[in-house]
């Protein structure tokens, strides 16, 4: 669970620049775009591409039904080039318009069947680990994505967005549709709980024999600060 | 993860396929819409109270102190003004503001257009009663030209909440039928005012959901 929160904390620190460089190249395509040059559509692509097909698929868990909403936001991206605003922001514009295409695909009823597909995690690295470490990876994993699981869905959201996507609180904002504040709320909100959640875990561990190294088991109320009875 | 080559393929090809224009310049046809929207409002004041069984044209608000009406009036196009300002997307942006300022658009234009009105009742005495159901028929009568000329302006796509975008502008056309029924109505007096000026807004805004939700909503290319 560390490794995973450390993961992400390093994801927010160092991607920034990166992304804004992205977000440039995205921005400036877009526009050349618009004004009629046909092949800047290639770059789009490779601009958003990537990061919608990361976001999608952490969504539905489906590689089928990512490629299809990544192939739908670059449509919809399409037939709104005429009415391209000069200057916009293309980043957060192509996540709310993702969102919204999962949200709809959710409603109908295909996110539960989508979820049980078996899809690895777009951020688990390539290099195979050994059984061991794999077998608690994935359950730290599992845990994981369980405690984000059952947060507020606004909550999880706007966590997603800026610690998964590192899209900036502005940019967050944008694709929810709701006031910097409030994005900056529930993302300390949802860190807040997931926080607590693996501080929990920490202090009282499930007993479970598929830890590589397992801890000795701690009652309750020393657990908590008590003493032991 | 990255997505697969063939998908850069096939999103290409299918972009290839369904051509669209570049980039227009909507301001001028958004200002030629504007400007249509105008006549037909001011069409609908002149015509549309005859239909109901009234007086129409300007002549029909004699009955208000001029003060009191030019006062009612700048307030409720100062608020028209503000509103509009609030809900078209004058940045930058291809998204609409949050939905927290469009909320606030939504339920504040019908309060504060009444609170207004009700305002300036204490200045004067209304020349005579009505309930209000012709000055609720024509606002509803003059705000589908403003509605029109809003939904143009705006970017016509809301991906994250087409009926709250909807709505906002429904209110800010009802806003600016407001300011033609001010025109026309001299009354005040808080039961005509509750009846006949701010119940239409609210049906708007709720027109206006129901419209914006099919309208602006995402569909699938």
């Amino acid at each position: 669970m560390q490794a995973v929160m450390g993961q992400v904390g390093f994801m927010a620190d160092c991607g920034n620049a990166v992304e804004e460089t992205r977000a440039s190249r995205a921005d400036s395509a877009m526009d050349r775009y618009a004004c009629g040059d046909e092949a800047a559509f290639g770059d789009i692509y490779d601009a958003l591409s990537p990061r919608l097909h990361r976001f999608a698929l952490r969504w539905t868990r489906s590689r089928t039904a990512a490629e299809d909403t990544v192939q739908q936001t670059l449509l919809q991206i399409h037939a709104a080039r005429h009415r391209f605003v000069c200057g916009s922001a293309v980043i957060p514009w192509a996540y709310a318009i993702a969102r919204r295409l999962l949200i709809d695909l959710g409603r109908r009823g295909m996110r539960e069947e989508l979820r049980a597909d078996d899809v690895r995690d777009p951020e688990e690295p390539a290099t195979a680990p050994s059984p061991e470490e794999a077998l608690h990876r994935r359950r730290v994993e599992e845990e994981a994505r369980r405690d984000l699981a059952v947060l507020p869905a606004g909550w999880r959201e706007a966590f997603e967005l800026v610690k998964f996507e590192e899209l900036s609180v502005a940019e967050a904002a944008d694709v929810l549709g709701i006031t910097r504040g409030m994005v900056k709320i529930r993302t300390h909100r949802a860190t807040a709980a997931l926080r607590e959640a693996m501080a929990r875990r920490l202090r009282d561990p499930p007993d479970r024999t598929t830890h590589p190294a397992p801890r000795p088991s701690r009652s309750r109320d020393l657990s908590e600060g008590g003493r032991p009875t | 993860m990255m997505p697969p080559e063939p998908l850069k393929l096939r999103v290409l090809e299918a972009a290839r396929q369904r051509p669209t224009p570049p980039r227009v310049d909507r301001l001028p046809s958004t200002i030629a819409l504007a400007a249509l929207a105008a006549v037909a409002m001011s069409a609908v004041l002149q015509w549309g109270p005859p239909l109901l069984g009234d007086a129409g044209g300007v002549a029909h608000v004699a009955g208000r102190p001029a003060a009191s009406g030019a006062w009612i009036l700048a307030g409720t196009v100062a608020l028209a003004l503000s509103a509009t300002w609030l809900v078209l997307p004058f940045r930058r942006s291809m998204l609409s503001p949050p939905r927290g300022l469009l909320l606030g658009v939504i339920i504040g234009v019908p309060l504060l257009v009444g609170a207004w009105l009700v305002l300036w009742h204490t200045t004067y005495d209304d020349p005579f009663t009505r309930a209000g159901w012709r000055c609720f028929a024509l606002t509803a009568l003059t705000a589908p030209w403003p509605f029109v000329a809003l939904a143009f302006a705006s970017r016509r796509v809301e991906p994250r909440h087409p009926g709250t975008a909807g709505a906002a502008l429904g209110a800010v056309a009802g806003a600016w039928a407001a300011v033609t029924v001010e025109l026309w109505c001299p009354l005040a007096v808080p039961q005509h005012v509750l009846v006949g000026h701010v119940l239409p807004l609210v049906a708007l805004a709720l027109a206006g959901a129901a419209v914006g939700a099919r309208l602006f909503r995402l569909r699938r290319v």
